[in-house]
């Protein structure tokens, strides 16, 4: 895999059932190894990451993972939680609440998104189900994301026991339509291969979360 | 749901009414995940209202708690309401499992299951998980129906199992949940292990799998008396027929 695309990958192990210290400790030197900038772990990961700090991956934590259905308030009061148990993150991946945004509820994201920025002033990205959005409740996440100076879209939470529908290219082209490029969309999915990840970014990804056990990536 | 006013014997029709009513109180019901939106949580709410009878709790996320609170104020039976705590993987900061669970006894749920740290379970960090469960059950333990605290123990070796146990065991846990369902499921094998260790230690709560009357069956046999299934109410119905033939009412 070239250089360039190595630099829009970011490895994970949330969607992973087994996860022990040793894996996230190979999470990070997998990055080390391949040249991959950021990882996503979720918040009792972080004490094993700590070791990487200053190693040159940055790290997002993701939070409420993977139902995002907790009230506003407790996902910003788990980024201060995990603000207090650890330095370790540098940008938060809220799973945002789906189900709820699309039984109207609008303001609900809005006020995640808001208070999650507040609660440490560091990077919030959104964890959405993308493919299971209609148009209209896409369209006005977006423009909610946007307002609320979101930086990125997270397509999909990955979490394969879900029997849910996965993003595709054309959910891609989907989000790219609605943030252009004031957010950055990051795609995620089921990668099997080098040309499934160019093919996301060629369809308007910025960035392509791959799981850890994936074979694309070398040990 | 079985319709009783088919049954042509009246007293027979209201004692397997009444059994079929006992047997679905040891049950979980409900609706949870990601993209589970209002109307999804109100058909499901008005299926189990056609019963007249309710599970042992009604599950369902956080946000839907007020409406579903609302849905069931006419009903026929008390439901209790629980929510599952750093579902499925346990991966919350305890802080966050704190807070989570002082939300939900604020806002009034009854029943709940906290995750345990799969990662510390995995790593064999017991001594985290007997810390983490014991903060739980101190600040909360007589505040809900039951703290059920969930293992996923289709992933780990009996060795792990025991040694879970003896973590929460120590913490003073009393309910244990064996697998958090999303596709992973309980086996009779799991629960008989936990019980041949800890005999009469802990309340066993099976989930995952069961989909069957004889499972259930089986379950209450071991002596658990608290079960999830997504099938409860598909399996009451099995449960009905089985009394029927019974007593002669069809």
């Amino acid at each position: 895999m070239t250089e360039t695309i190595l630099k829009k990958i970011i490895l994970t192990n949330i969607p992973n059932y087994y996860v022990t210290d040793e894996n996230c400790e190979n999470l990070y030197y997998k990055a080390l190894a391949n040249g991959i900038p950021r990882v996503l772990i979720g918040p009792s990961s972080m004490r094993s990451a700590e070791e990487f700090a200053a190693r040159g991956v940055k790290t997002g934590v993701s939070i409420a993972y993977p139902s995002g259905t907790v009230c506003p308030e407790l996902k910003a009061q788990e980024i201060r939680d995990c603000e207090a148990e650890s330095k370790i993150a540098d940008m938060y991946f809220v799973t945002a609440a789906v189900g709820y945004f699309m039984s109207g509820h609008e303001e609900n994201l809005a006020q995640e998104a808001r208070l999650c920025k507040e609660a440490s002033g560091k990077p919030v990205y959104l964890i959405i189900e993308a493919a299971e959005m209609p148009d209209e409740y896409l369209e006005k996440l977006c423009r909610t994301a946007k307002k609320e100076e979101i930086k990125g879209i997270l397509l999909s939470t990955a979490f394969m026991p879900y029997d849910i529908k996965r993003p595709g290219i054309e959910d891609i082209r989907r989000v790219k339509k609605y943030v252009k490029d004031e957010l950055e969309i990051i795609a995620a999915g089921v990668f099997e291969s080098e040309e499934d990840v160019v093919n996301a970014i060629e369809a308007g990804a910025d960035a392509v979360m791959v799981n850890e056990s994936c074979k694309i990536v070398k040990a | 749901m079985f319709d009783f006013s088919v049954i042509k014997n009246q007293e027979i029709a209201e004692k397997v009414f009444k059994e079929a009513k006992d047997f679905l109180s040891l049950c979980h019901f409900g609706l949870q995940g990601i993209t589970r939106t209002e109307d999804d949580v109100k058909q499901i709410v008005e299926k189990l209202k056609k019963t007249k009878m309710a599970p042992l709790a009604f599950d369902t996320e956080m946000q839907f708690v007020p409406m579903v609170r609302e849905l069931f104020s006419d009903y026929c039976c008390k439901v209790r309401l629980h929510c599952a705590v750093s579902y499925p993987m346990g991966r919350y900061v305890t802080a966050t499992k704190m807070n989570t669970i002082s939300k939900l006894r604020e806002i009034g749920v009854e029943d709940i299951c906290v995750c345990l740290d799969w990662q510390a379970v995995f790593s064999g960090r017991y001594s985290k998980i007997e810390a983490e469960a014991g903060e739980i059950v101190k600040e909360f333990q007589n505040d809900f129906y039951r703290v059920a605290f969930v293992i996923p123990a289709t992933l780990m070796s009996d060795t792990q199992i025991i040694e879970t146990c003896k973590a929460l065991d120590s913490a003073q846990v009393v309910s244990v949940k064996v697998n958090p369902g999303a596709k992973l499921g309980v086996s009779f094998e799991e629960v008989a292990l936990i019980k041949r260790n800890f005999p009469n230690r802990f309340d066993v709560h099976p989930s995952g799998n069961i989909r069957t009357l004889a499972d259930v069956l089986r379950y209450r046999e071991m002596g658990c008396n608290n079960i999830h299934t997504a099938s409860a109410l598909e399996i009451t119905d099995a449960y009905i027929m089985k009394k029927l033939k019974e007593y002669g009412g069809i």
